[in-house]
């Protein structure tokens, strides 16, 4: 199978001569007699990764492991045992891949592909990866003597890994690189086991094996010391690590199967170690964040002239979560005496995520366990950490993260469709459109006035084609003639005859006098829409000077579809006969519209004087937002209004088509909060 | 199986070869054009001091361009033979890096040995062949005996050089002891004088030299216009052909094991 790893009986033995002339003669002169001894650097080494499995390598020093690389990959050849690895090879070992200083990176990759195999043409397709991944900028044109280890690493990781190999091979050349790249290597190699690759990973490590391996091999003298998951493996290598004098090794697999490592001289002994709330009762389940203690009886058998507590909370992989010792906190102890007694008390918040942790411990006489190892506890203590009171989250590190999201960049527009929203503006003459862009909508404005009609288009002229339309067209609640009152301000000409009354007597409505008559043909929404081949309109923004009610009265069936009116309200009349607010408001509520905004209170007084400050007002937006303003003087006249259609509200499935033309539709009007609502709605289709 | 190999690393051999080249005039302004001006100038030496300054003449010819002829025959032959062997010496140490690391046809080492060494060979030789074609020295037919007689020269070099490389590899005395030979050796084989100038005693001992007989081809076709004698070719070739046995066996044997000595 390919990517298989199959060792057996593996030796490496290098021939020792006892002279150089004995080596002459053993070279020259042909015939059985060895006239060499054989050191062997390994010996009977059997072991076998199946495809696509992680297997780390871990040893001591001379152990033997880049030696049994160097006969995996073929740079050497075993002097006993079989190795079979079938499928392409790919190693990182040690620094480089034999690369020349003198030659650019780019060269280098070349050169370094070649010597794996590469013919010119895969070359040519792999180089902008390597390049890509080794992200070492313009230095990869630079001769190779002027690159820091850390970047030669990044080369020779890009060349090696850059074509998916079958197996591949990395020993302890990750250390060298920074963090960064480090993080990035190991995702690669971590994808590349996910696509099927068999990865053999040498280190020292045990971060890095622990999170690429599933399992560890120890070498030790040149043979297989141990075999089995790496937190085990770890534990036994540090325990090989500290083992001096006399330390013997002992582990022995607990109540849930983990292997625990006891170790050391016993010169002190952590007699127990128990776990504790902040009232001093002993617990094995911890809450997220809680208040606990770490409580560590300790015995001392011999004269000690230093004594080193280490504490450290190890998760379910035995990635150390957090550890220290009393060295690093300054509170070591210079002395010891035969048949003393300590607690130690270490108290922390739980500050970890959900899950079973242990408690690792150590004494030793310094910083290190390296120096002298009393004794040495791994899964001393086991306790799980639960979230009853924090909000759920992923990790296993509780900190508290606060969320502020600002969009800089202004929301992309939506894209076309094939079937438009259509836009209603009647009373377009102050421009309308804009805000209905990106090829999602369909606008049509309608204003009785031929000339500003022209005027109006020519202000469009550049909208793509068929997006923006304006019809000279005067829509009343039946069609038929109609006389159009024209007023001061064109603006304000309306189907309906201004109180002359009023614009008399208020200087800000004079715009509104009456100073001419037409006679027109007008004609009703509905029979529009049906001449036009408009089946449906989405919105509709009417400020018609009175006549606003009639034309939601001729619209028809088209009031079913609509989802959001904007409409001019009035509150007192203005021109003869017109409906008020509380007359649309009805009529709307009536065919299934809320009122959702009300803006822009205009107010007349009498003589047009501004008096002073009357009163206050306040508009509230839930309790968060509360504006207060003074009043004046003036009687309300007329607001902006904004209903929609009850059912938008409504939840609808993710991805309903409704629910889509909703969306573009509040959005493309700047109502946020009624978008948040829609997309508030988490409904599975 | 040395031959398969060396075909699907043939991008490699390429590349190396010209790495080495650029490699060489890297950093100097007129870059690969000293590929080109060195051996101008060496032929344009010989053939100014030897011609003018110096007059020597060859017994055969009475052109006063003769003897520069006969010392551009050999000695750039004699280059090409040199730089072989001097390359096989050491591709294995200098290379180690490569040996030790990875796993490639270690066959493609003297391979480059051997192709850098006949590059640039080519080059100082088509300058050579130019120089020819403007003095009207040009053997014409003849001149076809080159290839055989280059194919001998190259053959010998390898097969000596790869079994001295390999050597090299675990005993380094090789390397130091083989160049004092070439030295030797270069004084031994009629390059500089004629082989009729020898006295009959040192002359009996350079005919064993299995170059002389090559050497004299060379000049036979380039000096005289003339084919070499086929016969004296027997000699060369038979033992170019034992020493690239000698050779090949020596790496086979011992291939493996260089990456655990060097």
């Amino acid at each position: 199978m390919i990517g298989r790893i199959e060792v057996a009986g593996l030796g490496k033995a290098y021939k020792r001569f006892p002279n150089r002339w004995a080596r002459l003669a053993d070279w020259a002169l042909p015939g059985g007699r060895a006239r060499h001894e054989l050191d062997w650097v390994l010996r009977d080494v059997t072991f076998s990764v199946r495809p696509g499995e992680a297997v780390g390598i871990v040893g001591l020093n001379g152990a033997g492991k880049s030696t049994l690389l160097k006969m995996i990959v073929g740079a050497t050849r075993p002097t006993a045992g079989t190795i079979a690895a079938r499928g392409r090879i790919a190693a990182v070992l040690e620094l480089g891949l034999g690369f020349h200083p003198d030659f650019t990176g780019r060269q280098n990759a070349i050169l370094a592909a070649q010597l794996q195999g590469f013919g010119n043409e895969a070359i040519a397709r792999l180089l902008p990866e390597i390049e890509a991944f080794a992200e070492i900028g313009p230095y990869f044109d630079q001769p190779l003597r002027i690159y820091s280890t850390g970047m030669q690493m990044r080369l020779a990781f890009a060349v090696a890994t850059a074509e998916r190999p079958d197996i591949l091979i990395i020993d302890e050349a990750l250390s060298v690189g920074d963090a960064y790249f480090q993080h990035k290597s190991f995702d690669h190699i971590r994808r590349l086991g996910a696509e099927g690759a068999t990865l053999l990973l040498v280190s020292h490590d045990k971060h890095a094996i622990q999170s690429v391996c599933r399992r560890a091999i120890l070498l030790n003298g040149g043979t297989v010391a141990m075999e089995g998951e790496p937190e085990a493996v770890f534990d036994y290598y540090n325990a090989l690590l500290a083992e001096d004098k006399a330390g013997k090794i002992v582990q022995r697999s607990d109540q849930g199967g983990k292997i625990r490592t006891d170790s050391g001289t016993g010169e002190a002994r952590i007699e127990s170690i128990g776990l504790f709330d902040a009232a001093g009762r002993p617990v094995s389940v911890v809450a997220v964040g809680q208040a606990i203690e770490v409580r560590f009886a300790v015995g001392v058998h011999a004269d000690l002239d230093g004594l080193v507590l280490g504490c450290g909370i190890k998760d379910r992989l035995g990635q150390m979560m957090f550890g220290t010792n009393t060295f690093l906190t300054g509170q070591a102890l210079d002395s010891a005496r035969l048949g003393d007694q300590f607690v130690f008390r270490v108290r922390f918040d739980a500050n970890l995520g959900e899950g079973s942790y242990s408690v690792h411990a150590s004494l030793v006489r310094e910083n290190s366990h390296i120096e002298k190892n009393y004794h040495w506890v791994d899964h001393g203590h086991v306790f799980e950490v639960v979230n009853p009171t924090k909000p759920s989250f992923v990790g296993c590190n509780w900190t508290e993260m606060l969320f502020d999201i600002e969009r800089i960049s202004p929301p992309a527009p939506p894209p076309a469709r094939d079937d438009p929203l259509v836009v209603v503006d009647v009373g377009c003459r102050w421009g309308f459109a804009e805000r209905f862009t990106g090829g999602a909508f369909r606008v049509f404005g309608f204003d009785p006035d031929h000339e500003e009609c022209e005027r109006l288009r020519a202000r469009h002229a550049d909208a793509p084609a068929g997006t923006i339309h304006v019809e000279a067209v005067a829509l009343a609640r039946r069609a038929g003639p109609r006389r159009l009152y024209m007023t001061r301000e064109p603006a304000c000409g309306s189907l309906l005859e201004p109180d002359p009354d009023l614009t008399a007597a208020y200087p800000a409505l004079d715009c509104a006098r009456h100073v001419a008559s037409l006679e027109i043909e007008a004609v009703t929404l509905a029979g529009w829409a049906r001449d036009n081949g408009i089946g449906r309109i989405d919105h509709i923004k009417l400020d018609t000077q009175g006549t606003e009610l009639e034309i939601l009265e001729g619209a028809g069936d088209l009031l079913a579809g609509l989802r959001c009116v904007e409409i001019e309200v009035e509150f007192n009349p203005i021109y003869r006969d017109q409906p008020l607010f509380a007359d649309i408001d009805r009529f709307l509520r009536r065919r299934g519209f809320v009122l959702w905004k009300l803006s822009n209170l205009v107010h007349y007084s009498r003589d047009g004087a501004a008096t002073g400050a009357l009163d206050e007002n306040a508009v509230c937006y839930d309790d968060a937002h509360r504006f207060v303003h003074p009043t004046h003087g003036g009687q309300l006249y007329w607001a902006d209004a904004r209903f929609i259609k009850k059912d938008v509200l409504a939840p609808r499935p993710i991805g309903d088509p409704q629910r889509l033309r909703d969306e573009t539709l509040f959005s493309a009007l700047g109502m946020a909060d009624v978008v948040a609502h829609i997309a508030s709605h988490r409904v599975s289709p | 199986m040395f031959v398969l190999n060396l075909w699907r690393y043939r991008d490699f051999l390429r590349g190396a070869v010209q790495r080495e080249l650029q490699a060489r005039y890297r950093g100097s302004l007129l870059g690969m054009a000293w590929a080109l001006l060195n051996p101008l100038a060496m032929i344009a030496v010989y053939a100014v001091i030897f011609s003018q300054v110096v007059s020597v003449k060859l017994p055969r010819s009475d052109s006063s361009f003769a003897y520069s002829i006969h010392l551009c025959a050999g000695v750039l032959t004699w280059g090409l033979f040199a730089q072989i062997i001097d390359r096989s010496l050491v591709m294995f140490v200098h290379n180690a890096h490569l040996v030790k690391k990875i796993n490639f046809p270690r066959v493609c080492l003297p391979a480059l040995a051997v192709l850098n060494s006949i590059v640039d060979f080519a080059i100082i030789f088509s300058v050579f062949i130019v120089f020819l074609l403007l003095i009207g020295r040009f053997p014409g037919l003849p001149s076809l005996a080159l290839a055989p007689l280059i194919g001998i020269l190259a053959l010998f070099a390898t097969g000596l050089g790869v079994a001295l490389g390999t050597a090299n590899v675990f005993f380094r005395d090789v390397e130091q002891m083989a160049r004092v030979i070439l030295q030797f050796w270069f004084w031994l084989t009629p390059i500089i004088y004629p082989l009729s100038i020898l006295p009959e005693s040192i002359g009996r001992v350079a005919a064993w030299n299995p170059l002389t007989p090559v050497m004299i081809g060379f000049q036979d076709v380039l000096v005289g216009g003339q084919w070499p004698d086929w016969a004296s070719l027997a000699y060369p070739g038979v033992i170019a052909l034992a020493c690239a046995a000698l050779g090949a066996g020596l790496f086979r044997r011992h291939a493996a094991d260089i990456a655990d000595e060097l």
